[in-house]
């Protein structure tokens, strides 16, 4: 094909168009030609690709396509995502003249609602979530209630041996005193050696009864706790979990 | 290259080259000047050229030239509006996109 083969073959794919339209395009396509110049005719041309192709490529001028490497490729869905700036031809060859409207709206209000577009998603996991809890209220209620109670009978228990070790130190140190009083007022020594040595295998309980106390709160309400918030995150998300 | 060149920068593309020249310039240099640095077929701007000459941020004039008309494309005061906003929106984008890929999602 030559170019002058190619110009007129374009005239017949453009026919159709408005006739200034037209000459318009086949003006730059011969200008193109002309300032190519000749020895380049071949190279031109095959780049051009088919008078079908370019004259499709003409008609969709309005283009809110994509450009490749292949060439032009209109593309409904990417109407949207592209700086829409007038209407020329469209695909059905009506012809409209370009209103000059904001010409950067399209571009920004498609970046906004794609922020919208995350977050409802996000908030719509977050209703389910609470409508799963509250659907599962008769399950959790008593479980959590029985949990609870549970963990306060351990906390009585540990301030019980606490509170009976106190009084056992207390009860320890009581006969001490009474039997040294005892003594000095004249009673049978041997007796109030027993109630001494008495004493003192108390007090030593006492003190172990305390120790062991402060041993398990130590260990095991920390380990208590961190099963709670464990048990919290998996309910809740990972994100507590993580902490 | 791999990857596709939306409408939108390949406006900003061909107003940043006709703006390189103050008296204008023609449909051949431009298209030569745009595919040094993308691939573009020599059918693609025409409709690119028609486009912004019709939203005003092209003007268009033709001066004689070895015995026959040619075409010359000069920007105008809105394109010139346009390459500065196109441009600024490209800064963002290419420094997000890179601070991305050298330094990963800037989560903390």
């Amino acid at each position: 094909m030559s170019k002058e083969e190619f110009l007129s073959q374009l005239e017949v794919q453009l026919s159709g168009m408005p006739e200034n339209e037209k000459q318009e395009a086949l003006q730059y396509y011969r200008d193109y030609f002309e300032d190519a110049g000749k020895e380049k005719e071949g190279e031109v041309l095959a780049s051009l690709g088919s008078p079908e192709d370019v004259a499709r490529n003409i008609r969709e001028e309005n283009g809110s396509g994509e450009y490749t490497e292949r060439g032009y490729h209109t593309g409904s869905q990417m109407k949207d995502t592209c700086i829409v700036q007038n209407s020329g031809y469209q695909q059905n060859g009506g012809y409209q003249q370009n209103s000059g409207g904001q010409q950067n709206n399209g571009y920004q209000q498609n970046g906004g609602g794609q922020q919208n577009t995350g977050k409802s998603k996000d908030s719509s996991t977050t209703i389910l979530v609470i409508v799963l809890i509250i659907l599962l209220s008769p399950l959790w209620i008593p479980l959590i209630s029985g949990l609870f109670g549970i963990l306060i009978g351990l906390v009585a228990t540990f301030v019980g041996f606490a509170v009976a070790g106190a009084a056992m130190v207390i009860g320890c140190v009581a006969a001490l005193v009474g039997s040294v009083a005892g003594i000095c007022m004249g009673f049978p020594v041997p007796l109030a050696l027993m109630a001494m040595g008495a004493g003192l295998i108390v007090g030593a309980l006492g003190v172990l009864f305390i120790l062991l106390t402060v041993l398990v709160c130590y260990y095991v309400i920390p380990w208590i706790w961190k099963g709670i918030k464990k048990l919290w995150g998996m309910i809740f998300g990972q994100k507590e979990a993580v902490r | 290259m791999v990857f596709n060149t939306g409408a939108a920068l390949l406006d900003a593309i061909v107003l940043a080259v006709v703006s390189k020249t103050a008296e204008g310039t023609y449909g051949y240099r431009i298209t030569q000047q745009v595919r040094s640095v993308m691939e573009i077929s020599e059918s693609t701007l025409y409709p690119v050229l028609r486009r912004l000459q019709k939203d005003a941020c092209l003007e268009v004039y033709d001066q004689e030239c070895a015995g026959r008309n040619r075409r010359y494309y000069k920007i105008t005061e809105r394109g010139r509006v346009q390459l500065n906003l196109y441009e600024g929106e490209w800064k963002t984008y290419s420094e997000k996109i890179t601070s991305l890929f050298e330094k990963g999602v800037g989560d903390e």
